[in-house]
């Protein structure tokens, strides 16, 4: 038993030292780098190339706002539950339960999306590898069902192996980037791809952009962890998301230079795989390779992360019975929410399936976006309500409340970006959550065991 | 359709992620197959069973109290690293019958493992308790061996890995964070990595002093009243 434990402990240590812990930090992003290998490139087709460049760098400025904001609520511990439960205990429970729904919303999109990116690939690869017949649905429904069970498993499952694998995902970005010369026009050529359209659609395309513009650093508050049982979070919080930004910033820089240098802006604009694409283009079997490595482990793995997620935020949605209790059961062996995981998966092979590529992603952004605007609000409250000092603070952010403000503009820009292309998914999916907070006002609540739901003894608010 | 290379390579890559799978998946058993090593031979009749991922359990006789030691994977946290558990148990009848008390530190709404969960007269934190703590009894009269041990757990609370302190008419248990999740793993692909994670005879004999303190306290002779082991 002591030799397999060391040679066990060994491996470990190999494989830290693969990854290093300097680069820890950067594994913090790995779960939202998958934003760069699909999504991004419609903000191209949303207002040309330099606009959806302008896009992500304000994108890059809207996060650093929730960042900044995100970190000081989160630790406060009581906010462990994520945005879900910061809503529960400064806003209320209506805006707890929306909150709550934008979460699940906004993973279960991502979820599909990932799955269509994933079955798409294959497709393509099939096909040129000479296997024209292949359909990409049967992938779509294996990729969610597998991962699924992987879920309901828990810890009986692993994937850790797959950590270095996931890592060459990053590296893959880096290793393209390097083999397209950007020092040298040989195999890129802005100019002619951009075909002397800068702004084919003028300042009103650059807007519109935002709406894409997003999906390059979609989830990275996730990265943002509470204040664990015994650490301090007053450095690692804002440090870790600040850094895995810039990590995302750069690397969305790079993806946009390789691929609006090498593809025409019209077909870059609705590519389903953009990075892929770009190493075809390359005609260099070795990268494409490497970019249909990492195209499909940032696809799964940040599938697999958004079926965690949504299960949980649906999970504690019925623990505090704001859903029927029943969804809030453990599994017995597993000790996971698997009756939230299986009622997820329907949910989730439905838009899978039926749904373009740019319209599960905009439902993704717009309930993502529902949630940052949220924060804005909820930042402004928790201090008017907590001012500093009267409640535990593991990080206090600065010059508030400019990044509340900045937040809430942001968002505001970004709604009527989505308006511009995408009214009618804004309509569906404004009129789906007045909907559900209408059942949740009125039928729902009387369910709710009102002190049970607020588990942490806050000290009472300013004004009550 | 001919086999082609890429087809075969597909194949191979998906033969090799799959036996890679397979290896980790044994070696993590094994690694958690040894958590409760170094403390099995403080216990005399001590029993080691293990369940399918490997996680070990331990029943036996500490100091002559009948102990229980059992660890909870706790993958249910949101925005936080998984948490792995230690709970000790001193198994024995105590004269609090109805009574029982459960104090859960931190609580999220989702301690699955916790006996608050159970309980539903929730009760007043008493001075000394760390603020963010949930305490909930079975009845109202649970505030009478809440009265009891209150000082006893406010101490135990000092340590910032005590999760939960438990007292039943069955009992008494103390739930303590003995690690937490690899923080790439979990961001990555939600994996739980307990790596290195070991029980040992210090954190059970510093746990086991916890129960002795509490259990003394619900059955020492006080006030007058009589309360027996």
């Amino acid at each position: 038993m002591t030799t397999q434990t060391t040679a066990i402990h060994g491996e470990k240590v190999s494989l830290l030292r693969v990854l290093g812990p300097g680069h820890v930090w950067a594994l913090g992003v790995g779960i939202v780098l998958v934003g760069e290998y699909m999504g991004w490139n419609f903000a191209v087709g949303k207002g040309g190339a330099i606009a959806a460049l302008i896009a992500c760098w304000f994108a890059g400025l809207l996060y650093t706002c929730v960042a900044m904001i995100d970190s000081e609520v989160t630790s406060t511990v009581a906010a462990a539950g994520g945005q879900y439960a910061q809503a529960k205990h400064i806003v209320g429970p209506l805006m707890a339960f929306n909150v709550g729904l934008f979460l699940v919303m906004a993973y279960t999109m991502l979820e599909a999306g990932n799955a269509i990116t994933a079955g798409y690939l294959v497709q393509t690869v099939g096909g040129m590898a000479g296997f024209e017949g292949i359909w990409d649905k049967p992938f779509i429904v294996l990729t969610i069902l597998f991962l699924a069970w992987l879920n309901y498993r828990g810890v009986y499952a692993t994937l850790t192996f797959n950590l270095v694998i996931t890592a060459i995902a990053c590296l893959a970005i880096v290793v393209l980037f390097l083999a397209v010369r950007p020092w040298s026009h040989d195999v890129l050529d802005h100019q002619a791809m951009i075909d002397g359209k800068t702004l084919p659609y003028g300042w009103l395309g650059v807007l519109a952009s935002m709406h894409f513009g997003l999906w390059y650093y979609l989830g990275i508050e996730g990265t943002t962890q509470a204040a664990e049982e015994v650490r301090s979070p007053a450095r690692a919080l804002p440090l870790g998301t600040m850094t895995g930004m810039i990590t995302l910033l750069i690397a969305a820089t790079m993806t946009w230079y390789i691929c609006v240098g090498l593809m025409p802006w019209e077909y870059l604009g609705q590519a389903i795989t953009p990075l892929f694409d770009a190493a075809r283009l390359t005609n260099s079997t070795p990268l494409m390779a490497l970019l249909f490595i990492g195209t499909i482990f940032s696809t799964l793995a940040s599938a697999n992360g958004c079926i965690n997620d949504a299960s949980r935020a649906w999970f504690s949605m019925g623990r505090d019975r704001y859903l029927p209790a029943w969804f809030g059961a453990v599994h017995p062996k597993y000790r996971t929410p698997f009756r939230s995981i299986v009622f997820l998966v329907p949910v989730a092979l439905i838009f899978a399936l039926q749904v373009p590529l740019d319209q599960v992603i905009t439902f993704s952004i717009l309930s993502g976006l529902l949630g940052y605007t949220f924060m804005s609000f909820n930042m402004i409250m928790f201090r008017n309500k907590w001012p500093l000092g009267s409640i535990k603070r593991g990080y206090v952010h600065p010059m508030h409340p400019l990044p509340a403000i900045v937040l809430l503009l942001l968002c505001a820009v970004t709604y009527f970006a989505v308006f511009l292309g995408y009214g009618t998914q804004l309509a569906a999916m404004m009129a789906f959550y007045i909907v559900a907070s209408a059942w949740f006002a009125f039928h729902r609540y009387k369910f709710v065991r009102r002190g049970d739901q607020f588990t942490m003894n806050w000290p009472r608010p300013n004004g009550y | 359709m001919s086999l082609s290379i890429p087809l075969a390579l597909a194949v191979a890559g998906i033969v090799a992620t799959a036996i890679l799978a397979m290896c980790e998946a044994r070696h993590l058993r094994a690694s958690r197959s040894t958590i409760l090593d170094a403390v099995t031979p403080l216990f005399s009749d001590g029993h080691l069973t293990f369940d399918d991922a490997g996680f070990p359990s331990l029943t036996g006789s500490l100091d002559g109290r009948h102990m229980r030691l059992e660890l909870i994977p706790d993958t249910m946290t949101i925005r936080r690293l998984p948490q792995l558990w230690l709970s000790i148990t001193d198994v024995c009848d105590l004269p609090i019958a109805g009574q029982g008390v459960a104090m859960l530190i931190r609580p999220s709404g989702a301690d699955y493992y916790s006996l608050t969960e159970r309980m539903t007269e929730r009760l007043d934190v008493p001075p000394g308790f760390p603020w963010e703590t949930l305490i909930k009894g079975e009845s109202a009269a649970s505030k009478n061996a809440l009265d009891r041990v209150d000082k006893t757990a406010a101490r135990l609370f000092a340590d910032p890995r005590l999760k939960e302190i438990a007292v039943t008419a069955r009992g008494v248990r103390m739930i303590r964070q003995l690690a937490e999740g690899k923080r790439g793993d979990h961001l990555l692909l939600r994996q739980s990595a307990f790596t290195s994670a070991q029980v040992t005879p210090r954190d059970v004999t510093e746990l086991a002093a916890g129960l002795n303190d509490l259990r003394a306290a619900l059955t020492d002779n006080r006030d007058g009243k009589t309360y027996a082991s």
